[in-house]
């Protein structure tokens, strides 16, 4: 009987975390495949990982990065698994723009295409750091980076993105 | 210490808007383009972030109880499956939408012996266009007992200004779709039998109800509001009658 509990218990806590943070793991799985149907796959397998290795898991406010972390090397491994060809960038676009939300604001929906043609190195760190609000040292964390390297990132990433519709904002001086 | 450039600002702010940083106050306030460059990358902040917000779908929670490697062989099949129905889609809506075009065309044709062209409603290039999307998300027609998170249904609903009564029932899907060129919700409500699409359009109005069918799903375009409609699609056999008739009270248009 108490095994049975502990388990439920065990259940119960997982099913909390993961309902916390389903909409992050499926969004930065999203932005890291920039697939709907694979971040869908990622996240299924991220969540059986992170099952069987709960009890590793010692505080539940470190959830989120130790997530986070579960679902990177899943997309990691599913790419690797399937050797998935290198996406076309003008494909994407056609079928991820019928995929995706779009938004009343024509920016907001050519940000998304933006977001969708930077490259990974680009991308990933700007969702960490828009999306799930990490600091600069937990993004260096995540991708073992040095700050320096992780700063870099996102600016570049953000004057390639506001370069996509507003070509003297970084020019201002 | 070096005080710092107009450029070094920028760069600063780029990296990371949100964060503090040394002489990031005394620069706002003491530079009139540095603050507008911080004003201008804080409104660009708020876009980029409802930028990288895309609707989240209902992922199933593995089954816990099973050993690792049946669950996993579980996802697999089911993932196999669900890909395997999805190939033949593309020329399928294509040849449903030609069909539906075609019969739709021909009843148009008959009726504009009747009545002057500007009075005709019968709408056969958004039938087809239904008819297509459906079939283009038709795994999601499925009997689910589990709802869509109400932030995923009010976040597809409210950025096409559109409210949906919470007693419209079940509601198990919800995604923004682009349907004839507008960005609509669609949404999946449990029926009597089955699962029902409604896909609500803001800005189609019609003015009287067009029923449609392509063998294989049958539904209505109902009117909503002065400027909007929602089709309501469901396989052959599905009662649409009772949401068909309460429709109209249950959806908001521009809120």
């Amino acid at each position: 009987m108490q095994a049975t509990d502990d388990e439920r218990s065990r259940q119960r806590r997982f099913e909390n975390l993961v309902g916390t943070y389903r909409e992050d793991l499926f969004r930065y799985a999203y932005w890291l495949s920039r697939n709907r149907e694979l971040a869908e796959d990622v996240v299924q397998d991220a969540l059986l990982r992170a099952w069987r290795s709960l009890d590793s898991l010692r505080e539940d406010a470190a959830a989120k990065p130790w997530l986070l972390t579960i679902v990177r090397r899943e997309n990691a491994r599913f790419f690797e698994r399937k050797r998935l060809e290198t996406l076309d960038i003008d494909e994407l676009h056609q079928a991820q723009q019928a995929e995706i939300a779009h938004n009343e604001n024509s920016d907001v929906d050519d940000l998304r295409q933006g977001m969708l043609a930077l490259a990974d190195e680009y991308r990933e760190p700007l969702a960490l750091q828009v999306l799930m609000g990490f600091s600069t040292q937990e993004i260096a964390d995540v991708m073992g980076l040095k700050s320096g390297a992780v700063l870099t990132r996102l600016h570049r990433a953000r004057l390639q993105l506001k370069a996509l519709f507003d070509n003297d904002s970084v020019d201002d001086d | 210490m070096m005080k710092m450039t107009y450029e070094q600002f920028c760069e600063r702010i780029d990296q990371a808007p949100n964060e503090d940083f040394e002489g990031r106050a005394e620069k706002i306030a003491e530079c009139d383009r540095c603050r507008a460059y911080a004003e201008k990358a804080m409104a660009f902040e708020a876009k980029l972030r409802a930028a990288l917000e895309v609707p989240v779908p209902e992922i199933p929670m593995p089954d816990l109880s099973s050993p690792l490697q049946s669950t996993i062989t579980n996802l697999d099949a089911a993932r196999a499956e669900r890909r395997a129905s999805k190939p033949p889609s593309r020329r399928r809506y294509t040849f449903l939408a030609l069909a539906a075009s075609v019969v739709l065309a021909a009843v148009a044709g008959f009726r504009f012996l009747e009545q002057p062209t500007a009075e005709f409603d019968g709408r056969p290039d958004l039938v087809a266009e239904l008819l297509h999307h459906v079939d283009h998300e038709r795994d999601e027609m499925r009997v689910k007992a589990t709802p869509a998170s109400t932030s995923t249904v009010s976040y597809v609903t409210t950025t096409a200004g559109t409210k949906v009564d919470e007693d419209i029932g079940l509601i198990s899907y919800a995604r923004s779709c682009v349907v004839n060129g507008n960005t609509i919700p669609h949404l999946i409500v449990q029926g009597k039998n089955g699962p029902i699409t409604l896909l609500i359009m803001p800005d189609e109005p019609i003015k009287q109800a067009v029923p449609f069918s392509d063998g294989e799903f049958h539904g209505v375009i109902v009117p909503v509001g002065e400027t909007g409609s929602v089709a309501i699609i469901g396989r052959m056999g599905e009662p649409l009658d009772d949401i068909r008739d309460s429709i109209a009270d249950k959806i908001r248009l521009s809120i």
